[in-house]
């Protein structure tokens, strides 16, 4: 049984893996293994987190935190 | 060579080895073999295949010896017995999988230089990196990454959950991941996420290239031994059966005595020295790298 925390998780993965692939097919530039990873690092977690922090920094409720 | 299967394997490996090898040293192992050599390869169109695996050439770095060095040198230099399996089983395991194409490789370079292969699917490297790409992914060598990812998400997948990755992965190697989270200023998500984020590559890059080969090439898909047919091939493997058989049999023989030798001499001294992760215990025979 996946719970929803573990669903959530999922679905972004999945939209990631959707973008690498609309953005190899539209741009014709495979990501290499080096940067190919790190597309992952930076739309998982480097983007998302510095996202909480400038709602965080705004006033806003920060999501997830 | 092959273009996804070389991630997902690592994956497959973690599940046998648990604690026994560092998984970052299972990566760096399983990309050893093409690190230095696959940048230039499209750049030597006219004999690629050869440069990629052949010698005079790079092909060294896709032979057994080649893991077996490199292994040895770092169990010398960090006395790390998880890094110095950890690369040995990744190198090896590459080596392994190239046997499948065309080219083939140089298993027991420098006791032979015959390439061995089972052509399962076309090498073709003299036909550029996107060119190269389609021929793989009209062929079987996208069934063999697709083999490979099924693997792991049916047997293996267990190695994804995060409590896996904490209680196994991490203790494993714990003062890589703490200097990587350190110098990197990695949460625990961004941890686990570095841990997966090969397998997620590897998923993008196999349907990326198989679409990219379906609907940007025209290329009919041929997934058949050898295939597919309408591309030239780079063979490596050529001449008659008996003086291949002969030279891989002499190679193969020469290879074995020489490890013998060299762990008598010289890397079972390493290996008393080395040392292990708190976590690790290790059995006898392939218990000493696998549970």
């Amino acid at each position: 049984m996946i719970s929803q925390q573990d669903g959530r998780e999922l679905v972004r993965y999945g939209v990631a893996v959707v973008g690498y692939i609309v953005l190899a097919m539209f741009t014709k530039q495979f990501l290499t293994w080096t940067y190919g990873p790190l597309y992952f690092m930076l739309t998982l977690e480097v983007v998302p987190r510095t996202w909480r922090r400038l709602r965080g920094a705004a006033g806003q409720p920060a999501v997830g935190e | 060579m092959s273009w996804a299967a070389h991630e997902f394997e690592d994956y497959f490996i973690q599940k046998h080895i648990g604690t026994k090898a560092s998984f970052i040293a299972v990566v760096i192992g399983a990309f050893l073999p093409d690190l230095i050599t696959k940048s230039f390869v499209y750049e030597h169109s006219t004999d690629a295949a050869h440069f990629h695996r052949g010698w005079p050439g790079l092909g060294f770095t896709h032979s057994l010896m080649f893991g077996v060095i490199i292994a040895t040198a770092v169990l010398a230099i960090t006395k790390s017995r998880s890094w110095a399996l950890g690369l040995l089983i990744g190198e090896w395991a590459h080596v392994l999988t190239d046997v499948s194409d065309t080219a083939g490789v140089m298993l027991f370079f420098p006791f032979s230089t015959q390439n061995l292969s089972i052509q399962m699917w076309k090498h073709a490297a003299s036909q550029g990196r996107l060119g190269d790409a389609a021929a793989y992914y009209s062929g079987l060598g996208g069934v063999w990454d697709f083999f490979w990812f099924c693997m792991v998400v049916i047997f293996a997948r267990k190695v994804f959950r995060a409590d896996y990755f904490w209680s196994v992965v991490v203790p494993a190697d714990f003062k890589v991941w703490s200097w990587a989270r350190r110098r990197l200023h990695l949460t625990d998500n961004g941890m686990l996420l570095a841990y997966r984020a090969y397998f997620l590559y590897g998923m993008s890059r196999m349907v990326a290239w198989f679409l990219y080969a379906r609907f940007q090439t025209d290329k009919p898909w041929q997934p058949v031994w050898g295939g597919p047919k309408y591309i030239k091939g780079n063979y490596l493997m050529t001449g008659e059966w008996w003086r291949i058989a002969l030279s891989l049999g002499i190679g193969g023989i020469a290879f074995v005595a020489c490890l013998y030798l060299l762990w008598r001499l010289v890397i079972r001294r390493l290996w008393a020295r080395g040392v292990d992760p708190e976590v690790v215990e290790r059995g006898s025979g392939l218990r000493v790298a696998f549970h």
